[in-house]
């Protein structure tokens, strides 16, 4: 090791640009199939209207309900259905939630709804049955519709699925600073530690494999109650998360998870009474968008559309 | 207010890419086993398995669920007991597997308690094989925490507790952060605790630190080069010739005033099995630390460094403020070296 100057926070903070700059002007890496990153017509297969301004912007919808949930978590499942109907309906630009779903899922659609099931915060069980009915009352009959976390690549709905719905919680994570939508595909690699390295910063390739690249209808990023810090095994402390009880919902899952980021760091600055960097720096979403093109990372690109309880939304 | 310093974040960001490759070597995707608990009280609930964790007919070959108390006060075993060896270590943890794999991790058992109108409870023991390794898992993290009181060292951390005693390391995680939760993790906790009977020894490299100036929460054990790479940014290139056969720690010191970015002095001592394995070592780490440095003391980018030598052992100083202080802090291992003995 003769150049010290690459063991530096700043040579490694330079390096890491350079490569993100490198990276997108690499063969291969497609280019944005529209000004948003969000999925193209033809993934979807119905025409809507993705973006926000049509300035390239992407549309996402922060939607809140203090109602949502009680002091022990529990979750109340009608006002949970209410949000996501109207976070999809301000989404799609309809105001009957049941044709907004009508435009995203067709009924000859093979559904595969990618969950999480992390024991410590998993994507409610009354987002998922939500997610369900609205899917079936698209027309899809139930056993062309598959919930799952583990175990994707194995079952036969995801194997041959048309439409992914992408539901997660966000929350601080050990090897990739945050747990996102972009992360939680990574188990649709058979190999999910292979792209631990650099902090996951090369999660946004594993929307390119076939068995997900533009399947993506929906991304809902669940928070309820997310974790900001952690630490412990299972980096898990009850103490940083807190009931902000909304959801981000949105086409392009860069601007959905780069929302939620904001809105994490937005909370540590509060907690910890400073700017506090994440204990593993978050360059996977950056990189979605610069060598993935997956959509866009940065909050001057991303329209954040607002719904619903406004106490503490942090941005 | 709890804090996480910058340091840490530096450190933090390393463990993602360092650990990376230990991960790729042991790769998920086995089902855990899970077994009702020999001495549960009531029958299990329809489905009470804890989300994410599979279902299985598994049974308590690790002996470890005999460390798990039936109740304790109200709180009872909820679901089976899920029972991990180093294979199926991550269907029990996400991310934080590999850490656990470089300290020689046996086994796992993880059970569930709830209580009724209280958050659930997850505890999980994890058995390391020796004390040194059980240190070494519970200081893998900072631990700024006040004690909770019982096993060889621990840490209460609102509804968590952490402790380690004898060769195992134990996590008590609430689901929820309330009163009653942070009562029920000390009282479950103690009752782990109480079962086991040794209550193991702090390394004896440990021993070897110099108490002047040291940060207590910031002491971490190690035996690999990926491992002590969680907690410093070095290069990918191993610089010492670490291994399983070696064992080392690495330490922090005040706030330095040199390296900037608020980086504090660190002191890594390492022992290998041999005098002569320990010459390469630090012949290895001259020449990528500190490369045409002669005197074993030299400034790098960061701050003063240096190495040297002694039987067995190797120490480096590293983000010191001075070459004075990189002097002062060989003399005060050379005094306190294994305990002083």
């Amino acid at each position: 090791m003769n150049d010290k100057s690459k063991l530096t926070r700043r040579g490694f903070l330079t390096s890491t640009a350079a490569a993100m700059l490198a990276a997108s002007a690499l063969p291969g890496c497609g280019k944005k199939s529209t000004q948003s990153g969000a999925p193209t017509a033809s993934s979807l297969r119905v025409p809507v209207a993705r973006t926000g301004d049509g300035a390239g912007k992407s549309k996402v919808i922060l939607i809140r309900d203090a109602k949502v949930m009680d002091d022990n978590r529990a979750v109340d499942a009608a006002v949970m259905a209410s949000m996501l109907d109207q976070a999809v309906a301000a989404l799609v630009g309809e105001s009957d939630p049941a044709k907004a779903w009508a435009r995203l899922i067709k009924p000859t659609d093979t559904v595969g709804v990618k969950t999480n099931e992390w024991r410590f915060l998993r994507t409610p069980l009354e987002l998922e049955a939500a997610i369900r009915k609205r899917v079936e009352g698209a027309g899809v009959t139930s056993e062309r519709i598959s919930i799952r976390d583990r175990g994707v690549l194995s079952d036969p709905i995801f194997q041959r699925a048309t439409a992914l719905i992408n539901a997660r919680p966000m929350r601080t994570h050990h090897w990739s600073g945050v747990g996102t939508c972009i992360k939680n595909y990574i188990l649709f690699h058979p190999a999910p530690a292979e792209w631990h390295e650099d902090s996951c910063a090369n999660l946004g390739g594993i929307w390119k494999l076939p068995i997900v690249e533009g399947k993506t209808r929906l991304n809902i990023l669940v928070m309820m109650s997310p974790l900001f810090h952690g630490k412990g095994p299972h980096h898990f402390h009850a103490e940083y998360t807190w009931n902000y009880k909304g959801l981000i919902v949105g086409f392009d899952p860069v601007a959905v998870d780069s929302t939620g980021l904001r809105i994490l760091e937005a909370k540590r600055r509060a907690h910890f009474g400073k700017e506090e960097p994440f204990a593993t720096p978050v360059t996977h979403l950056r990189v979605a968008d610069k060598k993935y093109q997956l959509g866009n990372s940065d909050s001057s690109r991303i329209e954040v559309v607002k719904l619903g309880w406004q106490h503490e939304m942090l941005i | 207010m709890p804090r996480a310093p910058c340091c840490l974040i530096w450190r933090a960001f390393v463990s993602a890419s360092a650990l990376a490759l230990l991960a790729a070597a042991s790769l998920p995707g086995c089902d855990s086993k899970r077994s009702a608990p020999p001495d549960r009280v009531g029958p299990p609930e329809a489905g009470a398995n804890p989300p994410g964790a599979r279902a299985g007919a598994g049974s308590d070959v690790s002996g470890l669920a005999k460390f798990l108390p039936p109740e304790v006060g109200e709180n009872r075993p909820s679901g089976e007991d899920g029972h991990y060896d180093r294979r199926t270590i991550f269907d029990l943890l996400d991310g934080g597997a590999e850490v656990l794999l470089a300290l020689n991790l046996k086994a796992a058992v993880s059970r569930h308690y709830v209580r009724p109108g209280a958050p659930e409870l997850s505890v999980d023991l994890f058995d390391l094989g020796s004390s040194n390794d059980a240190f070494g898992a519970y200081h893998h993290d900072m631990r700024e925490g006040a004690s909770a009181g019982f096993g060889r060292e621990s840490e209460l951390a609102g509804s968590s507790v952490f402790f380690w005693k004898d060769r195992y390391y134990v996590s008590v995680v609430a689901y929820a952060n309330t009163p009653e939760a942070r009562d029920a993790v000390k009282a479950v906790g103690k009752a782990v605790a109480d079962r086991i009977q040794t209550p193991g020894e702090i390394p004896r490299i440990v021993a070897s630190l110099p108490s002047k100036g040291l940060v207590p929460s910031q002491v971490h054990y190690f035996h690999t080069w990926q491992l002590l790479r969680s907690h410093y940014p070095f290069p990918t290139d191993d610089l010492l010739g670490l291994g399983n056969d070696t064992e080392g720690v690495l330490a922090h010191y005040g706030q330095a005033d040199a390296g900037g970015e608020g980086a504090r002095t660190a002191l890594f001592i390492v022992r290998y099995p041999s005098g002569a394995r320990a010459q390469q070592g630090r012949q290895r780490f001259a020449s990528g630390w500190l490369p045409g440095v002669d005197a074993g003391i030299g400034r790098t980018e960061r701050g003063w460094a240096g190495v040297k030598v002694s039987d067995e052992l190797v120490v480096g100083v590293i983000d010191a403020s001075s070459a004075e202080q990189v002097g002062e802090l060989f003399a005060a291992v050379d005094r306190t070296r294994d305990g002083g003995k």
